[in-house]
């Protein structure tokens, strides 16, 4: 399978008064061509930081320290910022998530999609009316021509997150990168907007990499998951091997805090207690084991390896090694065989 | 819209009144009457004098007239002067004012606008401390101090600008510059303010995502946002400026509304101090007004209210 | 994928880091003993937690201009207090024989004796030390060759005011031996009527800073009062409440400090610029608060109060004032230089307090006619005046800063 996207040991902080906050510590993955990639995990666990720092959009005293992302020839972290702008939203495009302060609001709609073509296609202006009122109706916009004089304010969140998707897609981009599209929607906006996506990625053969903290929504939209925390990657596979064949104790912890209509009613919801690690001195052990159920001495000691369970399935858990012992074990069928 | 004009054509009015009604019964609440501070008149010529400004009419009556006199844009004679109209002072002085006011006004906002984003955009270099000292002196310094060391410097120590008046273009630099100062700086600290604001949003984020460029990303998308909050102030500020300073007119002698003022002041001509009152506030209302429909004209938000 | 299809364990960093690699690392503990809870306590939200008004000031105290502001403010404050006080002369004590003495003057000596020629050819003695000794009188003038002779016992003492800077003559000789003194009996030099300028200065100073003080007081109450009642409220109270704040709003606030003192002329100055700037300036602050009220009135700490039947002014008072107390006292800290700006500005344009009381703008203006002689009086108190107003906007500043949590990170 041919990857668009490799993203290798990328290490991204934030350098803020009190310090350096380690908010992406060597994560590495990559994307397949016409994949939807879903990245999950709690707020602060470095998901969103990590699409930033694709497109580099990181914000006041944001660096990437490390790593690479190779994007095609090239990589992106060391490519120089003009050509990088030819990249952005051309090639690779993002929908963010608060659709209400992600458009400006002083410019109608359809200018704001159509800045996207002026920039990187030669169209014509009236080409690109044309292109942008063929976009909104590909997002399902109601009355395109009306609407493309509109101002934001005029639109509700869910139709103002179509413009960003149409937006997004203006140009044919190779990625799309979805940071949490639909988090600040109602239930059922969040479901046609899902749908749109889901349906334009099968028209138009994306690659897309999903993140959301919503296991519901990656199981709905998702081939491939990453579970992520504390900056770090915990487990990486495919939907059935992330929710049946979980390998990790924050994974499990993620889903047992999933409500589900299937399953028995006995189901009690449970919560992780706790809160994530603080980046500014990371933990030097597991990033979860201050959380963790099951943590042993050597989880706060020692940073646990990736464990390859299968060819698409990994997870970083002290517990996965042959050493570790049974009992309060919750992985101790799946270890896998010494080589 | 129309309905959005109407509703502050009537506010204007409204406000126009209220101030006149106050300025009124605030110059009729003086004890004593006009002619008994500083000049000793005989009593019958006292008399007629009342008799001619109508000062013995029931003070609602005077009231009623000087309202009717306002509707007919009419300020009543000056008590001061013999013969003199209040128009025919504002007359005299507004034009001095508003034209030293406009420079000032353009000489401010030629400084403050560029200053104001070369430091927001250098935010934390040496451009944005530099200019953050100068705007805090600026906004600290009274202006009478700005213009006391001008003419301390430039007029009496080293003579190469004219000390009073406004007959040379040299002249418009030492009040310009005072009367400027103010101004300046606190434009200059708001459009900082305003554009590192601005800058900091997520529709930046998204034109940044877009792959724009940096000049149009600070030009098409903050800058326009970032300059609202700055035409706000720019109506009572023009207004301010074009109606005169007292103290950069007392300093440098130029014969502007606000030096009338003084005057009238301190010669008790309470119908003149009352007309460039009510004056002064027509024309600071009126350039709210503008400044409130232009607004409306950039910022789609505020259209639908 | 170049890694065979069993599963296996792949190390990153083999060796080092994998467990099962390096098996049986001695250590003191067991390393698959369950870990103990608590044993990691690092996590986002376990620093500790600092109050609000705690934070608030050890962000405020991090910020170097805010805190020299605080410290320039409670020096001037203790001049203006007790200063006047201490000083040997008082504010307004007139001494013709010293009139417009600058700070330091440049003295000819003569026969041990030093002299010192005023701007108005006027000559006064001072001692070694900068001491004043006396005024010489009895000069007669010769308007032909430009010299005021003075008898000195036998001797001549000759003021030569041909060319500036007049010279000295001394038995008809050119005194040379000239040195810069500084005026050790008025340190900041003595004013047009004789008066010591440090002593009306820091006399000037408080009353400067008690109009501006109180001026704040006033419009704190009138503006906290009016903002909280009219947020409070809300619905027609408010609509009305802030139309009038409207129309204030557009009336050009500073001719109507004109007109009051206009009004309350007789009164004497300090009352009047008291009520005046007292009563106008409470706007900024009614809208500063309304707003606050407005989104605090929402919260569930207040829906609580009111379902346990608390009254309204019990609410307001104990309940939402004190939740914007940040934003007030920001406002009324930047109301502080804007009262001594307007202060000195009135007085300035001759509206001001009563001679021979003095404040820093009433000095200012006194000084303005005298400017080419006598500048010095002019930048004294105008220097006092920029001081005061770095010190305040430099502590307004950083308050806001320090109360803004964006902003503390």
């Amino acid at each position: 399978m041919e990857n668009v996207l490799e993203i290798d040991d990328l290490h991204t902080s934030f350098f803020t008064r009190h310090g350096e906050v380690q908010a992406v510590r060597g994560v590495s993955f990559s994307l397949a061509k016409g994949e939807i990639l879903g990245v999950v995990g709690e707020s602060g666990s470095g998901k969103s930081v990590t699409a930033m720092s694709v497109m580099q959009l990181l914000g006041r005293g944001g660096k990437i320290t490390g790593g690479s992302v190779r994007f095609g020839d090239t990589d992106l972290v060391t490519l120089p910022e003009e050509q990088l702008r030819d990249v952005r939203g051309a090639r690779i495009s993002m929908v963010f998530q608060d659709p209400m302060s992600s458009l400006n609001p002083l410019i109608t709609v359809g200018k704001q999609v159509q800045e996207m073509l002026d920039t990187h296609t030669q169209l014509s202006k009236a080409e690109a009316k044309a292109r942008v009122l063929e976009l909104f109706a590909l997002v399902r916009i109601p009355e395109p021509e009306r609407r493309y004089d509109s101002y934001p304010h005029e639109f509700s969140g869910g139709m103002r997150q179509r413009v960003m998707i149409a937006m997004a897609l203006a140009c044919d981009p190779e990625v799309l990168i979805a940071d949490e599209p639909t988090t600040a929607l109602d239930v059922t906006i969040q479901d046609q907007i899902l749908r749109i996506l889901r349906r334009l990625q099968a028209e138009l053969g994306m690659s897309v990499v999903f993140i959301t903290h919503d296991l519901g929504v990656v199981a709905e939209l998702c081939s491939r998951v990453i579970v992520m925390y504390g900056g770090t990657i915990v487990e990486e596979g495919t939907l059935d091997e992330i929710f049946t064949h979980t390998a990790h104790p924050y994974t499990l912890g993620l889903l047992k805090s999933v409500p589900r209509i299937d399953g028995d009613r006995g189901h009690r919801l449970e919560s992780i207690p706790g809160s994530p690690p603080d980046l500014l001195d990371p933990p030097k052990g597991c990033p979860f084991a201050a959380r963790c159920e099951f943590a042993r001495n050597i989880c706060s000691e020692t940073p646990p390896p990736e464990v390859r369970l299968s060819e698409t399935h990994t997870s970083r858990c002290h517990l996965l090694a042959q050493a570790a012992p049974s009992e309060n074990n919750p992985f101790a069928e799946m270890r896998p065989a010494h080589a | 819209m129309a309905r959005y004009v109407v509703k502050r054509v009537l506010f204007m009015f409204a406000a126009l009144l209220v101030i006149a009604t106050i300025t009124f019964f605030m110059m009729h609440a003086i004890p004593g009457g006009p002619f008994t501070s500083d000049r000793n008149l005989p009593p019958d010529v006292e008399a007629a004098l009342r008799d001619k400004y109508r000062l013995d009419d029931p003070i609602l009556v005077q009231y009623g007239n000087y309202m009717l006199g306002l509707f007919r844009l009419d300020f009543g004679p000056s008590f001061k002067y013999e013969g003199m109209q209040v128009n025919d002072l504002i007359a005299a002085g507004f034009p001095v004012s508003a034209q030293l006011g406009l420079v000032t006004m353009a000489f401010a906002l030629a400084i403050a606008l560029p200053m104001g984003i070369m430091a927001a955009l250098k935010n934390g270099k040496w451009q944005d401390v530099v200019t953050m000292v100068l705007a805090t002196i600026g906004v600290a310094l009274p202006s009478f101090v700005i213009a006391t060391l001008l003419m301390y410097v430039f007029s009496l120590k080293l003579g190469v600008l004219p000390a009073f008046g406004l007959d040379s273009p040299q002249a418009f630099i030492m009040p310009v510059i005072a009367g400027a100062g103010f101004a300046l700086a606190f434009i200059a600290r708001l459009v900082r303010a305003s554009l590192l604001e601005e800058l900091g949003r997520d529709y930046i984020r998204t034109a940044k995502a877009k792959g724009l460029k940096p000049s149009v990303i600070v030009v098409k998308h903050a800058l326009r946002n970032a300059l609202i909050p700055v035409l706000a102030i720019l109506g009572p500020t023009l207004a301010g400026l074009i109606t005169g300073s007292f103290v950069i007119e007392k300093i440098f002698a130029i014969p502007g509304l606000g030096q009338q003022f003084v005057n009238s002041i301190s010669n008790r001509d309470y119908t003149a101090i009352m007309g460039v009152t009510v004056f002064y506030a027509a024309i600071l209302i009126t350039m709210m007004f503008l400044i409130d429909i232009l607004y409306s004209l950039i910022d789609p938000r505020i259209r639908l209210k | 994928m170049t890694e065979n299809q069993h599963p296996m364990t792949r190390s990153t960093d083999p060796a080092a880091t994998d467990p099962a690699a390096t098996a049986p690392v001695v250590t003191a503990t067991d390393p698959w003993a369950p870990l103990p809870k608590g044993t990691i306590s690092k996590e986002a939200l376990s620093r500790p937690s600092q109050s609000f008004a705690r934070a608030t000031i050890s962000s405020f105290l991090r910020t170097p201009l805010a805190v020299f502001g605080v410290i320039v403010v409670l020096l001037m404050t203790l001049l203006a207090v007790f200063g006047p006080m201490l000083s040997p002369h008082t504010y307004d004590r007139q001494n013709l024989a010293y009139v417009n003495l600058p700070p330091t003057m440049k003295v000819s000596e003569a026969d041990g004796r030093f002299f010192y020629a005023t701007q108005n050819l006027k000559v006064v003695e001072l001692s070694a030390d900068g001491r004043l000794v006396g005024a010489i009188d009895g000069g007669v003038e010769d308007p032909v060759k430009k010299r005021v002779n003075f008898e000195l016992g036998s001797n001549t003492l000759t003021l030569d005011y041909k060319a500036k800077p007049a010279r000295f003559l001394y038995d008809g000789q050119p005194v040379t031996n000239t040195q810069q003194m500084w005026n050790s009996e008025h340190v900041l030099g003595t004013d047009g009527l004789g008066r010591d300028i440090l002593t009306r200065l820091m006399f000037g100073m408080r009353i400067s800073l008690t109009i501006a003080v109180i001026a704040m007081a006033v419009n704190l109450l009138i503006g906290v009062a009016y903002g909280g009642i009219s947020g409070y409220f809300s619905g027609n109270v408010d609509a009305v409440m802030m139309r009038i704040v409207d129309i204030v709003s557009t009336i050009p606030l500073i001719l109507y400090v004109v007109l009051i003192q206009v009004l309350l002329a007789n009164s004497g100055g300090f009352l009047s610029i008291v009520i005046a700037l007292s009563t106008v300036y409470w706007v900024d602050m009614a809208r500063v608060v309304r707003g606050q009220v407005l989104t605090v009135r929402e919260q569930e700490f207040v829906h609580a109060a009111r379902t346990l039947g608390t009254g309204n002014a019990k609410i307001l008072g104990k309940h939402i004032i004190p939740h914007v107390t940040g934003s007030i006292v920001v406002t009324a800290t930047m109301l502080i230089p804007s009262a001594i700006f307007i202060e000195a500005f009135m007085s300035f344009i001759g509206l001001g307090v009563a001679p021979p009381m003095a404040s820093l703008g009433t000095m200012a203006n006194d000084a303005l006619a005298t400017l080419r002689s006598s500048p010095y009086q002019l930048f004294i108190p105008a220097a006092a005046i920029c001081v005061l107003m770095f010190a305040f906007n430099f502590i307004g500043d950083g308050l806001r800063d320090a109360l803004d949590p964006k902003q503390r990170r």
